[in-house]
């Protein structure tokens, strides 16, 4: 059973919005779901356009050759802002701040496992005698 | 010699991380079909469109992840093969 009344919709635009147990939530703004809309049709577009230009950078004369992996990063890095902006709906409000701090975490804990992996990894390699006397160092 | 992920170091890490995303999509795909048939049987009534929000986040981080497979994995894996 459910306090909330039916015709408050959204499509999840306030996500994390507070409110207490058992309280209802603040009351949406006129033409949310116009507005939701709006949000989702700007998130499409700049994702489509972020992923088609990333696919089209190895073919490309328009990047120098050289920096095409690190555009190729950035359009990735650009298009998961979109995502998080748009469809995860990150924002700044103070509504918001548990969901960032849940964000910052996990990219700290991500950040950990992908580096610390390489780092231990490389020692690894550094490290490993292989038959015939050598190390790992020549590759 | 056959491409299997028992080759090299590089195709077992990529049928692993195939394999995983897949596993990933599949849930995704059969919690997207739970929700429709949600939605059909009782309307959009409120707490099936929040069931149907946590869906959209997962569905999105999932999203965020493809982004990282196909950026690092298939354009900079041909850019410097």
């Amino acid at each position: 059973m459910s306090s909330t009344p039916d015709e408050y919709f959204d499509a999840g635009s306030r996500v994390g919005e507070d409110h207490l147990p058992g309280q209802l939530p603040p009351e949406p703004p006129a033409n949310a779901v116009r507005g939701e809309l709006t949000g989702y049709a700007i998130g499409l577009l700049l994702a489509a356009a972020l992923t088609a230009a990333a696919f089209l950078s190895p073919g490309t004369q328009a990047i120098y050759g050289p920096g095409i992996v690190m555009a190729v990063v950035v359009l990735g890095l650009a298009q998961v802002g979109v995502h998080l902006v748009f469809f995860l709906h990150m924002t700044t409000s103070p509504d918001n701040t548990n969901n960032v701090l849940a964000l910052a975490f996990g990219l700290v804990i991500v950040s950990i496992v992908v580096f610390g992996t390489i780092w231990a990894m490389y020692h690894m390699n550094h490290n490993m005698i292989l038959p015939g006397g050598q190390t790992g160092m020549t590759h | 010699m056959s491409s299997g992920p028992t080759r090299s170091a590089f195709l077992t890490a990529f049928f692993t991380l195939v394999g995983c995303h897949g596993v990933h999509v599949t849930c995704g795909l059969l919690w997207l079909g739970t929700m429709m048939a949600q939605f059909r049987a009782k309307g959009f009534a409120q707490n099936i469109r929040h069931r149907y929000l946590c869906y959209s986040l997962f569905w999105h981080a999932l999203d965020i992840i493809w982004v990282g497979i196909f950026s690092g994995v298939y354009i900079i894996g041909v850019l410097t093969q």
